[in-house]
Formats: C-alpha cells, structure tokens, sequence
C-alpha cells in the first residue's frame, strides 16, 4: 500500500520545480504543488506501484502546468533566484541560468515543458511522449524545434552578457 | 566537449530541481488530511447525529409507552380494588343483615331455587 | 353534586352474554348523583396480572390472573325513591330466570335486597360471581368473570381495605367505602 507521505517526501522536489520553472513564480509553484499531491491523495487507491506513482505525478503535474501557463499566458518573466552568488565567477553562472530560464519561459506551454522534462528531469522522448500523451515524433520535432530556437536566442543573449559584464 | 553538450550542460543546470519552500510539505498533508477528514467527518457526524436522534426518540417512544402502560395498571389496579371492596361490603352487608334476622352464619351455599 | 366516574376500558363486554341486561342499569345513571362504571377486560387485567411486586400488588395480580372480566355499576342517588327498584329486581329475575346463575345470598328489604349469584364454570364457559344489591339510595352490581366462588376472593385478605372475605360468616368490620377519585 503506497503511503501519501513517502510518494510526497520524494516527490515533492520533482513535481514543485516542474512547476516553478513552467510558471516562473514560487507561489504558484507551490499552489500547482499542493493541487496535485492533493489529486495523488484523491487517487493513491489507483495507483499500484511507486514507480506507476511517480509517473502519473509527472503526467498530472505537466499537464496541470501547461494548462496554468495557458490560463496565465506565462511568455516572459524569469524566475528569480532567491539570493544572487556573491562571487564573479558564481555571478557569471547565475546570469547565464537566469537567461535560460526567461528563455525557457518564453517558450509556448507545451514545448516549455518538453524542454523542462528533458533537462530537469533527464526524460528521453519517449517518456515524454508518455507524460503528455503525445505521438513521440511530436515530441522529437517539437523538442528539436525548441532546442533549435533556444540555441539562436542564448548565441544572442550570451554575446549580451558578456558584451555587459565587460563594459 | 562540444557546443552541443554545453548547451545541454546549461540547460540541466539551469532547469536542475529547486528545493520546495520548508513548509509546502506540512501544508500538504495538511490539506490532505483536511479533505480526508472533512466529507467522511461531516458524513459521519450526519449518521451519528441521525442515530443519537432516532435513539431518542425510540427511548422517548418507548418511555412514553411505558408510562402510558403503567398508568392504565394503576387506573385497572384502582378498578379493581374498587370493585373488590364494592363485592366485600355488599357480603358483609347481607351477613349483618342476616345476622339481624337471627341467622348466625351465613353459608356461601347455592339457594335451592 | 353529580360526579360521573365513568372509565370504559378495552372492549365493551358482551354481559348480555352472561345474561346480565346491562341497559337496564344506564337507565339508572341518568338520575344518579353519582356514577362508577368499570369494565375491565382481558387486556386490562393481563397489565395487572404482569405487575411485578410484593404485598397487596403480587396478591391483585395473582388474582387478575384468574379473572377474565370485571363489570362494575355502582349508582348513588340523592334522596330514596329516585330510581324504581323494579328495574333492578326484573334485572335479577331475568338473570336467575336464565338458569346459568345461581342465588347463594339472598336478602331482602323493605325498600331494596342484595342477591349473591354464583356461575359455576363447564366446558368452555367460565364461572362468575354477580352482585346485586339494591338499597334507598343506592345500587350496586358487580359482575367478576373467572371466579365461581368466595374462596378465590377469600384469598384477598388485606387487598384493598378487605380484612379478610369471610365465606364462613366471620365478622370482620366493613371498611369505610371509598370511590376512586375521579382522574
């Protein structure tokens, strides 16, 4: 029997910073967080194994954060850190996250959260495709599509920061 | 390393887990275990409202039928001592009457008719 | 002043059935000061007969038990000469005249008589006692189904005011009468 605590304990990290890094804002973060955990307690009946858990959290917590950013129209605005690194080689990185996450998040809601489920948690196509229930050669076209794009805007930010840090 | 893997170098840092706030946790299981609670506590307290007023009024029932009872036993219990006493001072009225007459006993015999 | 206590239990009983004309007495209530009318049937009786209890209360249940009906109709009147005692003799003579009753006291007055009449029980009949007393100013029938001699009564002793029924003609003192009080 999956315990409602144990699936939150270790999950919770992975469902809030979908969140977060789909809507760039902490509160609502949090909110989606609750919201799904909540729907997880609703259905734990249903759900047979820890790994069948941590699935239908990923599934449930990407669509439920594609449609918050479509109901919030969630294009631009970087997430903040919560404090900046004090050092300059640290301050450098950060910057550089920073531009990639308001790059993320200018992304539309569905290739936004391809990107996040790619990279935050390091899933293939497949398991994407799985999650959003979506034709894996979507996936594939869509995520390279993104990539492609975000690539053109980092070349162009990057010179910007650099082109900052030195003047 | 290639262009490539650092552009997915940064990507995975940038989009690396974040740490939820301390308390979303405990404000989960919060709410979790209000929304257990509350539609089976309210539904429960419903049942158990509408047993304690069915027991009551079954007791109420039953109390009132007893004491309905009980006074209809007094009311025959008076009845009948009534009637007793009533049978009671009619014998003794004709056996002093007898007496009177100069019968010394009266026997509780059937009368030749 | 006129008090008509008149508490009607359970079903009506079928005194014609025992030969006991009860209209005849109804006439009477009419002019009555005061009325006392019991009827208690089985089902009063059985709530009786369940009193769990010592003393006067046990010897009252023991005796419901063997009784099946009891019919009271007690008239007083103001002044004598109220009521016509003829109605109560006819009431007699048509009782004794069905031959189911038989007389064991009968006394007779100037202006009024008591008659003590016994129905002994067969087959699926049950016995009775049947009081009639006729006075001046008063009348009084009681009629006890279940009981078919004195000895049952007898058994009374120290029941309500009773000393103790005494079929052998002992004296004992009448108890001073007391209606139950109207409710």
């Amino acid at each position: 029997m999956l315990q409602f605590a144990d699936l939150l304990r270790e999950h919770q990290s992975m469902v809030y910073s979908l969140a977060y890094h789909a809507l760039g804002d902490r509160a609502a973060a949090e909110d989606l967080t609750q919201e799904v955990f909540l729907a997880l307690f609703e259905h734990l009946d249903m759900l047979e194994s820890a790994e069948h858990a941590k699935a239908w959290l990923m599934r449930v917590a990407a669509n439920r954060a594609i449609d918050e950013i479509r109901k919030r129209r969630y294009r631009s605005g970087p997430p903040l850190e919560a404090a900046e690194p004090a050092e300059a080689g640290a301050q450098e990185d950060w910057v550089l996250r920073a531009q990639v996450r308001r790059m993320v998040a200018g992304l539309p809601a569905r290739a936004r959260t391809m990107i996040i489920l790619r990279y935050q948690e390091d899933l293939g196509p497949a398991e994407i495709a799985r999650a959003l229930d979506l034709p894996v050669q979507t996936v594939k076209s869509r995520l390279h599509r993104s990539l492609n794009l975000l690539r053109g805007r980092m070349a162009r930010g990057l010179a910007g920061v650099r082109a900052g840090r030195r003047a | 390393m290639s262009e490539q893997d650092r552009f997915d170098d940064l990507l995975r840092s940038a989009l690396g887990r974040v740490e939820p706030p301390a308390g979303l946790e405990g404000r989960i299981l919060r709410a979790a275990g209000l929304r257990h609670r509350t539609p089976r506590g309210a539904w429960l307290r419903a049942v158990a409202m509408v047993l304690i007023v069915l027991a009551a009024a079954a007791l109420g029932l039953l109390w009132r039928q007893e004491r309905a009872r009980a006074e209809r036993a007094e009311q025959a219990r008076r009845q009948l001592e009534f009637a007793l006493q009533l049978t009671y001072d009619r014998l003794v009225k004709a056996e002093r009457q007898a007496n009177s007459i100069g019968v010394r006993k009266i026997r509780f015999e059937e009368v030749p008719q | 002043m006129r008090i008509l206590w008149y508490v009607a239990l359970g079903a009506p009983l079928s005194l014609a059935a025992q030969g006991i004309d009860w209209s005849v007495l109804d006439k009477l209530a009419e002019k009555a000061k005061e009325s006392a009318v019991v009827n208690l049937g089985p089902e009063q009786l059985s709530l009786l007969a369940g009193a769990r209890g010592k003393g006067e209360e046990a010897k009252l249940g023991e005796l419901a038990k063997l009784l099946k009906s009891v019919q009271v109709r007690n008239f007083e009147f103001e002044a004598p000469g109220m009521y016509d005692v003829e109605l109560v003799r006819s009431l007699r003579d048509k009782v004794k005249a069905g031959g189911e009753w038989v007389s064991i006291v009968s006394v007779k007055e100037k202006d009024g008589f008591t008659e003590i009449l016994i129905k002994k029980p067969s087959g699926e009949k049950t016995g009775g006692l049947l009081v009639i007393a006729a006075e001046p100013k008063e009348v009084s029938v009681v009629h006890v189904e279940g009981v078919a001699d004195l000895s049952a009564l007898g058994r009374l002793g120290g029941l309500a005011g009773i000393p103790e029924v005494a079929p052998a003609g002992k004296k004992a003192p009448a108890p001073a009468k007391e209606k139950p009080k109207q409710e």
